[in-house]
């Protein structure tokens, strides 16, 4: 009963909130807060008897069935679950409490908790699905209730289409979720993950002639294929290189919106979908390949574009799409473990810089470039603070949840053979450059001058208890989550290809831990420098040209390197990255096919002539084709 | 030879549900002769009334069990007919409570309106039973009849006139064709009815015989390549009929498609296969491109529903029971969704006059229950889960995939990720465009009733299907013999079906 | 006694006629006689076919069919009227308002 109420809470939030909503208006925070946070302390309760070791499964339903096709729909709780559910359970809580202050007064109040609370429901039935189909119908669910919370709260006028966009990019991926979800039942015969996990092994060696409708031969793992294909769901869902082109358009949406959907729970269930399949992906190391391959691309990419933008919230989005390729890698190179554990911290402290975002953009009215800000810390002193943490998270530094988790991926990484090692070479660069753009973001948000309108400069203060409440928790959550043992509580249920994983004893585990705090601490300090040093820069040198002997040569002459060699360069180059991949080519073939398609559309109307003789003589030339393919054949 | 019509009560019962509505739409009629001062929206509510214990008459058919042949095998009456029946007559009242507001502007003849609709209700019950040739070709004329008629009802309207004229020349151009395949046949095998024309051989008579049937078909359903009035007559017709028209003889054919490939044909199973594979991709792929480029949603809603109809030609391609249950519960879910999207186009157009997209931007502002209606209607036609659509199509595609119709899958895969596309440009419109004008849209009660209706079953087909599920289940029960998996490996249909 | 072929020949040649004339004849009163024409091109094969078989069913096909076409004439006359009135011509050619 307690394990059903957990979903089906926020589920009657739901109802209540939508069916009475125009009744209920301004305290419809009154039914969705409690109701998350009851489920919230069923989730713990669940997690205390998860913990012990046992698996349960609560069938609800029968959904359909009809001939062998038979479909439950039940709870199914691990200690994966456990772990997921208490992520979202308290995201989620935070956030419900933090829209109290961020939508105060807004049009559509309680339509906005009615819709977040549909979402938790939808969220917390796919992380506990026991069947590809359930998990198909709750990941689309999610991707339902984004696009409509994109849609109707747009803050700025800017890329309307960016609901459209998202969701027919996902559409995209869900199309190769819903074929490999076919191939499954094909394969198998049943959609229940128990199941298919048990036969799993007796398909190894069976191929799929690819190429047969055409005649050719192209023989394909048919478990290489299933893979690929959920993973090309996963590649939509959590924003993987080439159609991660949605996540950056949706932060057009309100900004717990971002944090709840964007940022901790629906963008990540793609890591969680192949950490789930790992008894699936362990079976293919061609699979394997491509997800920790399109992991790194994605990470690579994304830090670098975070460097140059300018909105507080794409870089923080950027940012997201690196985290996520981060995870992504981890799984592809079977440290399922270590990617679901730097998961659930990128959750809290990710979720808290996006409502750290949400502070600031709310006491500058809705301002989000960061050239317009600056000497922050002083007047959201809260929200300064918490930032920081946040920040200091991403970055990697040490003691804090990110440092713990970043480091374990980079073990597993390195001690994954060849590929493990370039791969995590590519992680180290990563670090760094993460530690520079958050905190180029601390620094140039909150430190300096003030560049703030001035018509808003007067009026600045923190905002209301129940959004800095929420920002205290996370940052809390940010540091502590690190210092529990969710590696080894996971490590019995998510086992990788080359059994559990004992990370402990590995001898390159204190050298990597080093190395990824110096480079964190290196990428924090270049940030200082370029930041927080260099805006009087400008103002020396033109006085220091002149008496060119006295100058302290060498402080310029580093500055200067550093900024030709490194910055400049960087800066360049994410840039033309940002052009050319993502605009030029990505979005290009995006917009493009969608163009070619719909030109093809105007075009094959022209068919419809408006005569009807036309038409008749279709029909005629139609049958008459028909015929002769018969009567010839 | 000597004829003897022999009617015992047993017989008649079976023709009870047609009686019934025979005399009721009489009394319709004669109302409206009878009493020139009735307002005519009670016409409406008698005709639903009448139609009501219609359909209480086939739900008892249906728990009863209630079945048997007339007419030398001409008429049946077994599950799968009571489920047309009741498709037909559920659609018909939805029809009839959605249509009172929009009679309202009719000048002359709005009594009328309400007979034909019935009458043309009644040729597609009897298209249900359809057991032979001959009543094929009769049933499906005597139910067009209404609805050229229906279509051209706007006398003053060029547009309608224009889309009756279209519809009755192809729709007797192909009942022309219809009737020169029935007497093909019939000079092949000497007889007519369904079960017995199943001949071992395939004749050159034979085959251009039921292609030329087919044809006929698929030009009701709308299949391409016999699709072209579709547009035109969607979208000059008063659309309430226009709604009608999209469901109710969709149904009533795919009754006679049904019966026609599974009984006369199931021995040809490897050659119609590729017809249906080509027919259902070509559907699906045409209507779904050439949908993007429309600017008037009720033609957008016809070449969406070429598309549906390529979806539903997948499970007749699959040829096998679960087919035949997956094309009827993907009927159920059309008809709840289409019905309902058309609806909204009828509430929309008596309040702004008008159907173009255009005219939906900000929709959502003007009356949230209408745009939150459509959403939903527009979405379970594209097949967004935990809706009735994607139960729909989930079922098509498992019934297929058992046959191995790879290619027709991934088509119809990559066709929703294009129809996606245009349902999303009226969503967008209606939840993110500035409205032009502000003004609060409200709609009167039928229409709510309808509207309720569609949100009802899409909703509850998409969360709770078993129920419906049993039931298209029990109604197929006599195609459990079809090849089943094991059996299909046809060496003909490997160009496309492997 | 003229074997069947003929009467099938004939019919299809019927038939082909009708369906020519359906498709290039502008007047929507010759397209109509033009589907009458293929009908009763169905009546001569049901007809002989019939007499082929010593079956009955044919010829009842043929009484139906008479009749449907009948009611055909009717509707489409009707219609043809209306259109009339507003166009001032039943050139098929001339309806093409509804388009694309």
């Amino acid at each position: 009963m307690l394990y059903t109420l957990i979903p089906l809470l926020p589920l009657a939030a739901f109802l209540i909130l939508g069916l009475f909503g125009h009744w209920i208006k301004d305290r419809a925070h009154l039914v969705a807060v409690p109701a998350v946070l009851t489920s919230f302390l069923f989730s713990l309760f669940v997690f205390d008897e998860v913990a012990g070791g046992k698996n349960v499964t609560i069938p609800l339903y029968t959904w359909l069935t009809s001939g062998d096709l038979r479909i439950e729909l039940s709870l199914y709780f691990d200690r994966l679950t456990a772990v997921m559910l208490l992520l979202v359970t308290i995201v989620s809580g935070l956030v419900h409490v933090y829209t109290i202050g961020y939508m105060h007064g807004e049009r559509g109040y309680a339509r906005f908790f009615a819709y977040i609370a549909l979402f938790t429901f939808s969220m917390l039935m796919l992380v506990m699905a026991d069947n590809f189909l359930q998990l198909f119908v709750f990941w689309e669910a999610v991707g339902l209730c984004s696009y409509l919370l994109i849609g109707h709260w747009y803050e700025r006028q800017t890329a309307r289409d960016a609901a459209t966009k998202a969701f027919i990019v996902n559409r995209v991926g869900d199309f190769g979720f819903l074929l490999g979800v076919l191939l499954i039942w094909l394969s198998f015969g049943s959609l229940e993950y128990r199941h298919v996990f048990a036969q799993a092994a007796d398909l190894t060696g069976e191929t799929l002639n690819l190429l047969s409708p055409i005649g050719g031969t192209w023989e394909v793992s048919t478990l290489t294929l299933i893979c690929l294909l959920l993973f090309l769901g996963a590649v939509g869902k959590s924003a993987q290189v080439p159609l991660h082109v949605w996540l950056p358009d949706a932060m057009e949406g309100p900004t717990p919106i971002s944090a709840l959907i964007h940022a901790a729970t629906m963008v990540t269930a793609g890591v969680f979908m192949v950490a789930r399949m790992a008894p699936l992906y362990n079976l293919s190391a061609a699979a394997m390949d491509v997800v920790a391959v399109t992991g790194t691309v994605t990470m690579v990419l994304g830090a670098t574009i975070a460097l140059t933008q300018h909105d507080i919230k794409r870089v923080v989005a950027w940012s997201t799409v690196s985290q996520l390729g981060f995870m992504m890698m981890a799984c592809g190179l079977g440290a399922y473990v270590a990617g679901i554990f730097h998961l659930l911290t990128h959750g809290a402290f990710k979720a808290l810089l996006f409502l750290g975002c949400g502070s600031v953009i709310i006491a500058l009215h809705h301002e989000q470039d960061m050239r317009k800000m600056g000497g922050l810390k002083d007047k959201l002193p809260v929200t300064y603070w918490t930032f920081v943490i946040g920040s200091l998270a991403l970055a990697g530094f040490p003691f804090t949840a990110g440092f713990f988790s970043k480091d374990e991926i980079l073990v597993e990484a390195w001690s994954a053979g060849a590929l493990g090692k370039t791969l995590a070479t590519f992680a180290l660069v990563t670090v760094v450059l993460t530690a520079f753009y958050s905190f180029r973001l601390v620094f140039v948000t909150f430190w300096g001058e003030s560049r703030v309108d001035p018509q808003h400069a007067g009026h600045l203060h923190e905002p209301s208890r129940t959004m800095t409440v929420p920002l205290v928790i996370l940052a809390f959550l940010s540091i502590v989550a690190g210092y529990a043992a969710i590696p080894d509580f996971l490590a019995p249920v998510l086992p990788g290809p080359r059994g559990l994983a004992i990370h402990h004893e590995h001898p390159a585990a204190g050298g990597m831990m080093a190395i990824a705090a110096v480079l964190g601490l290196v990428g924090i300090a270049a940030a200082y420098l370029v930041y927080v040093t260099s805006p009087g820069l400008p103002d020396r040198l033109a006085r220091q040209w002149q008496r060119a002997y006295r100058l302290s040569f060498n402080k310029w002459y580093v500055d200067e390197a550093y900024d030709r060699a490194v910055v400049r360069p960087t800066v360049r180059l994410a840039d033309r990255l940002w052009t050319w991949v993502d605009v030029a080519v990505i979005d290009g073939a995006v917009n493009g096919v969608a163009r070619t398609i719909a030109w093809w559309g105007w075009l094959m109307r022209l068919v419809q002539s408006g005569q009807t003789q036309h038409y008749a003589l279709g029909m005629t030339l139609g049958a008459v084709v028909i015929l002769t393919v018969y009567l010839l054949l | 030879m000597t004829f003897t019509l022999t009617l015992s009560g047993a017989d008649l019962l079976l023709l009870l549900p047609e009686m019934l509505l025979t005399v009721w739409l009489c009394v319709v009629l004669t109302m409206d002769f009878a009493m020139p001062r009735l307002p005519k929206d009670r016409l409406a509510y008698l005709s639903v009334a009448g139609l009501a214990g219609v359909l209480a008459n086939l739900v008892w058919f249906d728990l009863a069990g209630i079945g048997g042949t007339l007419f030398a095998h001409m008429f049946v009456v077994d599950r799968l007919a009571v489920f047309f029946k009741i498709f037909i007559v559920g659609t018909t009242i939805l029809v009839i409570l959605a249509s009172v507001d929009y009679v309202r502007r009719f000048r002359f003849f709005k009594g009328e309106y309400y007979f034909l609709v019935l009458m043309s209700a009644l040729g597609m019950m009897f298209m249900a039973s359809a057991n032979d040739l001959l009543s094929v070709f009769i049933t499906l004329e005597f139910s067009t009849f209404g609805f050229y008629v229906l279509v051209a009802y706007l006398r003053d309207d060029v547009a309608s006139n224009e889309a009756g004229l279209k519809f009755f020349i192809l729709g007797v151009f192909a009942a022309g064709l219809l009737a020169y395949g029935i007497s093909l046949v019939y000079g092949e095998t000497g007889k007519l009815v369904f079960s017995d024309i199943a001949s071992p051989s395939a004749t050159p008579g034979l085959v251009i015989g039921f292609l030329l049937i087919f044809a006929a078909l698929g030009f009701k359903i709308g299949a391409v390549p016999f699709h072209s009035w579709i547009p035109d007559t969607y979208h000059g017709a008063p659309t309430p009929v226009t709604a009608f028209l999209s469901i109710a003889p969709k149904g009533a054919a795919f009754a006679i498609l049904i019966r026609m490939f599974f009984v006369s044909l199931a021995a040809f199973k490897p050659a119609w296969v590729l017809l249906l594979v080509g027919a259902s991709i070509l559907s699906m792929t045409y209507g779904n491109i050439v949908a993007i480029a429309q600017r008037n949603i009720k033609r957008l809603l016809a070449y969406s529903g070429i598309a549906q109809i390529g979806n539903i030609l997948i499970g007749l391609a699959a040829g096998t029971k679960m087919g035949g249950d997956a094309i009827l519960f993907y009927l159920l879910t059309y008809l709840f969704a289409n019905l309902g999207a058309f609806a909204i186009v009828i509430a929309v157009g008596n309040l702004i006059r008008s159907d173009e997209i255009e005219d939906y931007n900000g929709l959502n502002r003007r009356s949230p229950f209408l745009a939150f209606a459509m959403l939903v209607f527009l979405l379970s036609l594209a097949g967004v889960p935990p809706l009735a659509g994607f139960i729909g199509k989930l079922y098509i595609f498992l019934a297929a995939i058992d046959e191995g119709l790879y290619t027709l899958i991934a088509v119809g895969l990559i066709n929703i990720v294009i129809s996606m596309y245009y349902y999303l440009v009226v969503v967008k419109k209606m939840y993110i465009n500035e409205p032009t004008d502000p003004s609060p849209l409200t709609i009167s009660p039928p229409m709510k009733v309808v509207v309720y209706a569609g949100l009802a079953g899409t909703l509850f087909l998409g969360i709770y299907p078993q129920p419906a599920i049993n039931w298209v289940v029990a109604a197929t029960l006599m195609f459990s013999n079809l090849a089943g998996p094991a059996a299909a490996a046809p060496t003909l249909v490997l160009p496309i079906g492997g | 006694m003229v074997p069947l072929s003929y009467y099938v020949i004939l019919s299809v040649i019927v038939f082909v006629t009708g369906v020519v004339g359906v498709l290039i004849r502008r007047n929507i009163i010759i397209i109509l006689l033009s589907v009458e024409l293929m009908l009763n091109a169905t009546n001569i094969n049901f007809v002989a076919y019939s007499y082929y078989f010593q079956n009955i069913t044919g010829q009842v096909f043929v009484f139906f069919a008479l009749t449907v076409a009948a009611a055909e004439v009717a509707v489409g006359l009707a219609i043809i009227i209306a259109l009339y009135r507003s166009k001032s011509s039943i050139n098929v050619d001339e309806f093409q308002l509804l388009k694309w």
